[in-house]
């Protein structure tokens, strides 16, 4: 009996633990903020902001510069920030996080992801918000605020960069010394991508060990999905192939540009050039180049990107941009984005506004610290460097992801580039060709069951066939008929015909 | 008349009866009840959430409010020209690895219980159980280790010093199968021989001194004793995969291949092809549908081989 009763007592109180363990957790909404830190002109009690970023790789000193970021919020806007890392390819943890309805304002659009975006609900339409706080980005963007948007949902603001998606063949400058190849200031010297053929030639001869080219699977002129001089309107399925002039659409995959970069890529694998694994690489050039063995790679350029790549290497550098840079729209949907899980988005738009025009907060994305991780070196305070016995191997925070910020024109120029950096991006914005489709985003949404086998196959085939691993005579026409029976053709025709319709209410 | 007084008599009984035994039980049942409440939270509510893959899914709407879309989520799994590759891969696949992981687990299990000295025999277990706990990211780039076409151990301390072509394993279709049932094996047939060890362990002794007695030797020990004696829980087992045939498992078949393209003939199944697809579009009705789809034939396959079970030995059916 009394084993009984103490079993019956036992048990009743783990069932009273666990509804008790239910109860506690309800979040205390009305905790009073810590006093010290709340500043006293504003007695509102500050929002909880989320930011999520990308980070390159963790430093050492990532918590302190997270802390200065916070004390800068609370300061200006009264707002706590909490400062959420994610990978630079972030599209599982943010799908996860939007999914899941994680708390989250304030985040990067992966590109080419606007539309299912919108379809899914994720983010919030920006058009009603920018009425109230545009100040700043109406100065980086004047009447083009609001370019990024969807038959008229504004999805994101752009991150103030190169309008273009020009790709770009980096090579080290002192591999190309060794070998004594001459191509002249800024590879003036070449005018196609064939004529890396005997340059590759050249220095697998000298360093027969070396990779001459490699990098990571998505970045080979014939696999990757941006620049190439066109168009592709939001989508592989159906681009422009001349986008200053021409308003029809077209398969890329059938294009004699893509067959002949393919054929390229396949020569230079069948010599040897090739790193033998790059269909499944996933080691970026950059990585591969620091650690030594690697000649050249193919990346996304724009003016001053050899500056970019030493400071990311450590080798001097060089850059052959064989595209010609178009202004298309894709890289407007290259943004930030407000999250639908919002508890106040009107705060949210707020902050999205004030980072645009905070060169201090930019400064402590980008380079952290001042004094501690990058000094002025100028009188003008544009400038910067290193402080003295810091470098590359030592310091705490560096970032160095302009392109991945909202306005890293405001922020300091590190030393290499120009002070006037933000003049020369902005004549190089101003004066490329602008494509017929600047400005347009195709809406799939109607479209998702082909746009889903699409994609499966197209993951497929363009890695394989764009590092030059298989034989392209057979396999680009296994592609093609692959794709049009899943509905290629589908899409290129709405495609084409939303297309039609928005450049005749243009 | 006596008949009926006895008859309410006795029901009044029954209840006293029962009564008493649920007085009896009753802290049984209350201990009972936080794994109840357990495996309803957990197990059951969630299964509203099926709907989903009905459903044209927003978050604004939530899962309830947003609009029906009929079976239009269920197209892109058949309409797709790979609809039979994957579910021929996922399928034969793990019908592969039931029969090689069940097989290569008994033959561990029995090869493991005849070790007389104890520490070899913990040594043994631990090692074969260990590549069970690796992660398959890290077993993925082990296989690497092992495949890479310019570094590889296979090509250049193997094929090149025997003056053979170095192949390039991750283009080449024909060895794939192989390859990822090899990795299977190694990283969980561990895991299967440690089930059967348990029930080796538990068979009765005095069976195996009657038969050392009647002479019986090492083998028919084996044979008369303890297969027929691991019969159930070899059944169990099998079921409880048959069940998961549909599912297959994501790391080995995403991670292995290196996602590599050429490749994807014999290495697409259902898991890695719904996360291709559906990667850029994130829908999430698509992709609940996918996974209902797979819970579907689980079950169905599941309900058949138990009727099957039930049909050659009653004795060992789940139920």
């Amino acid at each position: 009996m009394k084993t009984r009763t103490l079993a019956s007592i036992l048990a009743i109180f783990m069932v009273l633990t666990l509804l008790a363990g239910c109860n506690g957790s309800a979040p205390t909404s009305d905790s009073v903020p810590s006093s010290g830190e709340t500043p006293s002109v504003e007695n509102e009690k500050p929002y909880d902001l989320t930011l999520a970023i990308t980070v390159g790789s963790d430093y050492p000193d990532q918590s302190k510069v997270t802390q200065a970021m916070q004390e800068l919020v609370l300061k200006e806007l009264n707002m706590n920030l909490n400062l959420v890392l994610l990978p630079s390819s972030p599209e599982q943890q943010l799908m996860l996080m939007l999914a899941g309805g994680e708390d989250l304002d304030v985040f990067p659009l992966p590109s080419g992801n606007a539309m299912s975006y919108i379809s899914n609900g994720y983010i919030q339409d920006l058009g009603p918000l920018l009425e109230k706080h545009s100040e700043n980005i109406k100065k980086v963007y004047g009447d083009e605020y609001n370019i990024a948007n969807i038959s008229g949902f504004v999805y994101a603001i752009p991150i103030n960069k190169e309008r273009d998606y020009a790709g770009g063949m980096i090579m080290r400058k002192d591999i190309l010394d060794a070998c004594g190849i001459d191509v002249g200031e800024n590879c003036s010297k070449l005018t196609c991508l064939d004529d890396m053929t005997a340059i590759f030639a050249a220095v697998h001869e000298k360093f027969p060990n070396m990779i001459v080219f490699g990098g990571s699977h998505i970045y080979t002129p014939a696999s990757i999905y941006l620049g190439r001089g066109i168009d592709n309107l939001g989508n592989e399925y159906g681009v422009l192939l001349d986008p200053a002039n021409d308003t029809k659409l077209v398969n890329w995959f059938e294009s004699e540009e893509y067959l002949h970069r393919v054929q390229l890529m396949r020569e230079w694998y069948q010599a040897g050039y090739v790193q033998k694994d790059l269909s499944t690489s996933t080691d970026s050039g950059t990585a591969q180049m620091r650690a030594g063995n690697l000649f050249c790679d193919f990346d996304l350029v724009k003016p001053y990107r050899d500056v970019e790549a030493e400071l990311a290497t450590g080798y001097p550098c060089v850059v052959f941009n064989f595209d010609e840079p178009i202004k298309n729209g894709v890289t407007l949907s290259d943004g930030w984005c407000i999250a639908s899980q919002s508890k106040n988005p009107e705060k949210a738009m707020e902050f999205l506004d004030w980072m645009y025009g905070s060169a201090e907060f930019m400064n402590l994305w980008n380079w952290g610290i001042e004094g501690e991780h990058w000094s002025y070196i100028d009188g003008n305070k544009i400038l910067i460097d290193y402080p003295e016995g810091v470098d590359m191997n030592s310091v705490g925070y560096h970032q160095n992801r302009g392109w991945t910020i909202p306005n890293q024109f405001i922020a300091g120029i590190w030393n290499g580039n120009p002070a006037d950096l933000a003049n020369v991006m902005a004549d190089y914005n101003k004066n490329m060709t602008v494509s017929k489709g600047y400005g347009f985003f195709f809406d799939g949404s109607e479209y998702e069951t082909e746009l889903a086998n699409l994609d499966a196959i197209r993951e497929k085939y363009a890695y394989v066939i764009g590092s030059g691993a298989v034989d392209p005579e057979t396999e680009i026409a296994n592609f093609n008929k692959e794709l049009y029976d899943a509905g290629l053709q589908t899409i290129i025709d709405a495609k084409q015909a939303q297309f039609d319709a928005w450049l005749a209410s243009k | 008349m006596k008949d009926k007084a006895t008859k309410a008599q006795s029901a009044g009984e029954k209840k006293l009866h029962r009564k008493n035994q649920i007085r009896k039980w009753a802290p049984a049942y209350l201990m009972m009840l936080p794994g109840l409440l357990y495996f309803f939270i957990n197990n059951y509510i969630p299964m509203t959430g099926l709907i989903v893959a009905f459903k044209k899914y927003n978050v604004r709407d939530g899962i309830y409010n947003s609009p029906w879309n009929g079976l239009q989520n269920f197209r892109f799994l058949f309409t797709t020209g790979d609809a039979v590759t994957i579910t021929r891969n996922t399928i034969l696949y793990n019908l592969a690895f039931i029969i090689v992981n069940t097989l290569l687990g008994i033959v561990l299990a029995i090869m493991i219980t005849e070790i007389r000295h104890k520490l070899a025999k913990k040594v043994y277990q631990s090692v074969i159980l260990f590549p069970f706990l690796v992660s398959i990211i890290i077993v993925s780039y082990i296989s690497f280790a092992f495949l890479s076409a310019d570094n590889g151990l296979i090509n250049r301390t193997i094929l090149e010093p025997l003056g053979k072509e170095s192949i390039s394993w991750y283009t080449e279709k024909k060895y794939w199968p192989f390859i990822l049932t090899i990795v299977n094996t190694w990283k969980t047939a561990g895991y299967s021989s440690l089930l059967y060890i348990a029930a080796i362990t538990g068979i009765d002794d005095t069976l195996y001194e009657a038969a050392k007695i009647d002479g019986a030797g090492k083998f028919q020990q084996i044979w008369r004793i303890t297969l027929p004696s691991l019969v159930p829980t070899i059944i169990t087992l099998a079921l409880l995969n048959i069940g998961r045939i549909f599912h297959a498992n994501f790391g080995l078949f995403y991670q292995v291949p290196m996602n590599s393209g050429s490749l994807f003939d014999v290495t697409n199944v259902i898991d890695t092809y719904v996360y291709r697809a559906l990667l850029k579009i994130g829908n999430i009705g698509m992709a609940s549908a996918a996974g209902f789809v797979q819970s579907v034939v689980g079950f169905v396959l599941v309900y058949l081989s138990n009727l099957l079970v039930r049909k050659l030995s009653p004795d060992d059916a789940l139920f």
